[in-house]
This record gives C-alpha cells, structure tokens and sequence, in this order.
C-alpha cells in the first residue's frame, strides 16, 4: 500500500488536508505495518506500506516531520521544484498555502525524508507529445539534486495522470513512478496510491473499551471523560451497568446522548456480579481488541495507543499491560501492602506508583504468575485470545488473573506497554465523596441542563413549532367561538 | 479555523488587551494558579502563551522564562518584568526554541480550538520533549472550551468560577 498525503494541519478546510490528530492517528495505526522506501518496496508483500507527499508543502515540515520522526517512519517527498519557497497561489480553488524552501526541505531529509521528482512546474502530462517538453520536465536540476544524495530515483505523476510517451521517458531516468489511480498495483511504472483523508482509516483491528459499573456512578464522569479524550479512541465504548442503584444510569444515558454510536449502554436487570456480568458485557462488543476499565479509574490519555501498538506488534502477543498508580484515601495503604520490588516511587504524597515486571520469554512469565498476578483487570487483549480458553470463569482466584493466566497457559504471550499508565482509584466507601467529585458531577448536570435548555429554546424558535401553535390557538378560538361567526369574522380581519 | 497572526498582534496592539489587570476574576486565578504550584524547588520554568506576561512575572524558580507567538504582547511584557526571559514562539516550534528541558511548565488559555484547532496529539508530543522526567505541568483552561488531557498523571484538579465560565485547572506530573 502507497500512501498519498498533500498538506497536513490542525484545520482542514478541504480534502486535501489531512488534520495533525488524525495524521497521528493513522501513523499509529501503521504499528502493525513495515513502513519502507519505495526502493526497498514490495509490492506483492501485504504487510509493506510507503509514506509519500506531494507539494512539499511547508506544513509537511512543521506538523507532520515532528510525528514521522516520533514514530521513525521513512518517507517520501515528491517535490514541485518550481515553488520551493514560494506559496500555491496558482491553485486557486485550494486556500492559500506556502510551500518549503530548502532549508525545511533539508531538515525533512534529515528526519527521515527522501526527495523523488514530481517535475518542475506540475504540467498534466497526459496529453503532451512534445518529447522536449516532456523531457525538460523530467530533468532534475543540479542544485536541486544535492539536497538529497540519496533521492530523485521515483518519479510521480502531475495529477496522477500520463500517457504511453511518458512513461517511456520516465523508465529511461527514474527506477518506478507513481500515479493516483490510472495505474495498478503491481506495475511499478504506473503503482496507484491510496488518497488519505481525515476518515481514512488504516487498521486492522478495532478496539472496544467496556466499563462495568455498580454503585460507581460518582465516579463514571472522570472514567468516561479518560477513555473519550484518547490520542486513539476505541470503535465502541460500552458502559455496562450491573444494576445500580445510584445515578449511574442517568450518567451513562446522558453520554449516550452526547457520543450516539460511539457509547452504548447495557443495564443489567439483575445483579449478575463480576464473572457473569464481564462475559455478557464482552458480548455485547464486537471489536478485535478489549479492555475493561472500572468505573472509579481513569486513563493516562496515550493508554489506549501504548497498548494496541503492543497488540500490533506480533500475533502470539495476547495480552498488553502496563504499570499502574494508585491514588485515593486508601492509596498509602495499598502501596505499603505490595513487596518492596514493585515500589515505583511516591509523587507528592498522594500518587504511589506500582511497578509490573517485564519478562523475556512466556516461559518465564509463566513462573511469575504462578506464583502472583502481573497482569492488571485493565490489560488489553485479543478476543481471539479470549475466546481460546472461554472467557471469565468463577474460581477462587480473583477473574481477571484467572483468566490472563489461562490465556498465556493456552500459549499466547503477554507484553508490558511501557510509558503509560493507569490511576487506579484505592477507597472505601466512607471517604468516597469529596468536593471534586461532587464539582464535577454538578458541571456534568449544568451541561446537560444547558444542552437542553438551548434545545427547548431551538425547538421554540423554529417556524414548525411557532406556525403549529398559531393555528392551536386559532383553532382553540374557533372552538369556544362557533357559535359567534361575528367575533370570528372580527378576529380574520385583525389578522390581516 | 486558526486564529491568524495578523489579529493576535493586532490585538495585542494596547497593554493589557484582556483587561487583567483590573480585574477581580483574574486576580482571582492568578492566586489560586501560584497557590496550586507544588511547593518545590524549581530551576527553570516556562510559560507557555504567556501574552503580556500577566502570570509568568509571579512564577517561582530560578530562571523563569515565558513564550508567545505575539510579537507585540511580549515587547509589553518585557518591558512590564526584566526578571522574565521572554521570546517569541509558536507552540508547534516549542521544542526548538529551547535547548534545555523545564522541571515546571504552564500552560493557560491556549489550548483552545482557536489556537491549536486539531493538533493535541502533536502538543503532547512537543511539551514532552521539553518537559523534565519528574516535572511538574499545569494546565489552566475555560473548561467549556477545553478537551485536552496530557499522557501524565493528573495529581491534582481544581475547579472554580471565572468570569462567566469555569476553570479547569489541572496538575500534572511526568
């Protein structure tokens, strides 16, 4: 797959703009890719996918370099030696943009970039048969050639477009040529490129975040707000209820309203507890990947990212976790009872890190869990590995070591996503309010308050709702008045 | 869409364009923003979109710096506080403009569709860069304009009425 990509930014006025949150987001979902050079490209092995620009535009140089280098990625810039350093004022339906100059162009090489030719002026090549013209076009210049010693062996074609002339000319200079859709996949003269968009969507696997809640509803708020404010937000979030009896359902259905297709909410009509209520929940589901987050926890934002970039990594990898903190008035308590080797360290007196061990092989993993759980209730893992070995069971130990334990057992592997974590709420039920809690459950009910006001007020003022009432009263006149055609015949006249 | 130079320099034209100064709302928050700040020693600290300065010349530390892509909002503020070093920056260049890493960063009012539009995954990314590991992050936003959440752990938060609006003032620490 040839990925083809013009101007990236944080505002995207047309399609070909992509915005720097999702350019990120699909960077991210090339975990599970080979992301290579065209050289270095084949076309036949599924799992290769090459990066390409077009322009270069500057916004190349400021908002996508910093996440190309991030993640490591090579790519490849098809540069339009005519306008570097000037804007694209020539495109007049396009907002106006400039392009790099070769400053920026330079430190797009050094950042993992390699320059291929896209000619000098941008002609549609299609119907030119005038061998100079095309032949001038196809000529890198000198002082253009020394930005990349390695570049300028791809060639693209000005509007995807070429005909036979062409690309006789082209295989003359260049080793392979891209178009966007005249071409094919396999001949590498004329390779189509996919055009990405801020939908486009570049992943295999979806992912599915399930919060079960009872009695937690004071905290759902801060549980849901981490899980929608993700680098990477799941498929589906699912907000399962095993019949509470606190405001959790008028939370949860509050934010079904507000996220329709992205959160769902099951209720439980009876108390099924964890077991029961974890297996119907992840039936509810249908994505590849799964977690579950309790309801009085939350997410560091990149947590869903770390975690599917360890899943992506390889298929014996069942199981991502992470580190955890505890916080909360029992969180000093909680620490203080773990052995000293998962000590992580102690943040103002509040935040004690816990530290999980990474193993070498699913060997050695295997004898740690034999002997304590490493892999926390919040780790990511696989349906398939899921379903391998029937879900949650009721046993003495607690379900969700349990159940990682029977999945590495079955043969999958579990892998720690590092530079992420969990805060992982330590209470009891004495000290569970306080005024934060409170603060933020009394902004959830002014924003929902507001939401509706500013529909009634909508509804009001619409012409449906103020000619339909007009004639409820015309009509309820009429009614007390039939008797009395004079008053009715007054009142027609004072509405003209 | 962004907001462009041209109307944030244009705006910054006059001293104090928000009217901070005299204001009970702001002086309010500034309060409450230096109460919050951990009680640390801090070596250097960087304001980020300090505009005029209103906040960064009450920072503790050391060395305090203080950044904003107007041109104009930080002549004023350099000649409100010469304590301060200040420059002028955008955020998508945060990393560049400095060759040190912070152990305290502050970040009020610009993380607003205006300013940033879709791009927080990038901002984690760039303040990471500078931030120390340890360091300590405040974010201070309107919170009915604000939907960012930074990969750290959220150590404390605070919420209270300012203006019309309220405040999301939320610490982190890497």
């Amino acid at each position: 797959m040839i990925l083809m990509y013009h101007k990236i930014h944080p505002d995207t006025p047309t399609m070909w703009w992509v915005s720097v949150n999702e350019f990120y987001r699909q960077m991210v979902e090339l975990s599970n890719k080979k992301v290579v050079y065209l050289n270095d490209y084949d076309c036949k092995n599924e799992n290769h996918v090459v990066i390409t620009f077009d322009g270069i535009y500057k916004n190349i140089y400021e908002y996508a370099l910093p996440i190309l280098k991030h993640f490591n990625y090579p790519f490849e810039l098809f540069l339009t030696s005519d306008y570097v350093g000037y804007d694209n004022s020539f495109d007049s339906v396009e907002p106006l943009t400039k392009f790099t100059n070769s400053f920026e162009l330079l430190k797009l090489v050094e950042g993992g970039g390699r320059l291929q030719w896209h000619t000098k002026s941008h002609p549609n090549l299609k119907n030119v048969s005038d061998l100079e013209v095309i032949i001038e076009e196809l000529t890198v210049p000198e002082e253009i050639k020394i930005l990349d010693i390695n570049g300028f062996d791809w060639f693209a074609y000005p509007h995807g477009e070429f005909n036979d002339l062409v690309v006789n000319e082209v295989k003359l200079r260049f080793r392979g040529a891209l178009s966007c859709n005249q071409g094919d996949e396999f001949d590498k003269y004329r390779f189509n490129r996919l055009t990405v968009e801020n939908h486009t969507s570049l992943k295999k696997n979806t992912i599915a975040c399930i919060i079960p809640c009872y009695n937690y509803g004071r905290f759902l708020i801060e549980a849901i707000e981490s899980v929608i404010k993700q680098t990477i937000i799941p498929d589906e979030i699912l907000i399962s209820d095993d019949c509470s009896t606190d405001e959790t359902q008028i939370i949860a259905q509050e934010y079904v309203k507000k996220f329709p297709g992205l959160i769902k909410y099951n209720r439980n009509e009876t108390n099924l507890g964890i077991v029961k209520h974890f297996n119907e929940a992840i039936k509810l589901t249908k994505a590849d990947f799964i977690f579950f987050l309790g309801a009085d926890n939350r997410l560091l934002s990149n947590y869903v990212e770390e975690c599917i970039k360890i899943l992506n990594k390889s298929e014996e990898i069942g199981i991502a976790y992470t580190d955890y903190t505890f916080f909360g008035p029992r969180a000093k308590m909680a620490y203080e009872l773990l052995p000293d080797f998962r000590h992580f360290g102690i943040i103002n007196n509040s935040f004690f890190k816990v530290f999980f061990p990474e193993t070498n092989s699913r060997f050695e993993l295997l004898d740690i869990l034999n002997q304590s759980n490493i892999i926390h209730g919040s780790s990511m893992f696989k349906r398939t590995a899921y379903d391998s070995v029937q879900g949650y069971i009721q046993s003495e130990m607690p379900e969700d070591y349990n159940l990682f334990k029977r999945i590495v057992e079955k043969g999958w592997d579990a892998k720690k996503a590092k530079n992420t974590n969990l805060e992982y709420r330590q209470h009891s039920d004495s000290q569970a309010n306080n005024v934060l809690l409170l603060q933020k459950l009394m902004l959830f009910y002014k924003d929902s308050y507001l939401s509706l006001k500013k529909e009634k007020n909508d509804y009001e003022n619409s012409k449906v709702f103020r000619i339909s009432y007009k004639l409820y009263r015309f009509y309820r006149f009429i009614k007390r008045n039939y008797k009395n055609p004079r008053k009715i015949f007054k009142r027609i006249l004072k509405i003209k | 869409m962004l907001q462009k130079i041209e109307d944030l320099e244009k705006w910054n034209d006059i001293e104090d364009p928000w009217g901070y100064n005299d204001n009970v709302h702001d002086a309010l928050r500034k309060r409450i923003l230096l109460d919050e700040i951990p009680k640390m020693q801090y070596k250097n600290v960087l304001d980020i979109g300090c505009g005029q300065g209103f906040v960064t010349k009450d920072l503790p530390g050391e060395k305090v710096y203080g950044v904003d892509i107007s041109e104009t909002a930080i002549k004023y503020a350099q000649n409100n506080n010469k304590n301060v070093i200040y420059s002028t920056g955008s955020i998508f260049e945060i990393d560049k403009l400095f060759d040190i890493k912070f152990d305290l960063i502050i970040i009020t009012g610009v993380l607003y569709p205006q300013y940033i539009g879709n791009s927080s995954s990038l901002i984690y990314l760039l303040i990471d860069k500078i931030l120390k590991s340890n360091g300590i992050l405040i974010s201070v936003h309107i919170n009915e304009w604000y939907s960012c959440q930074f990969p750290y752990l959220k150590i404390n938060q605070v919420f209270y009425d300012y203006r019309e609006f309220t405040h999301n003032l939320e610490i982190y620490s890497k």
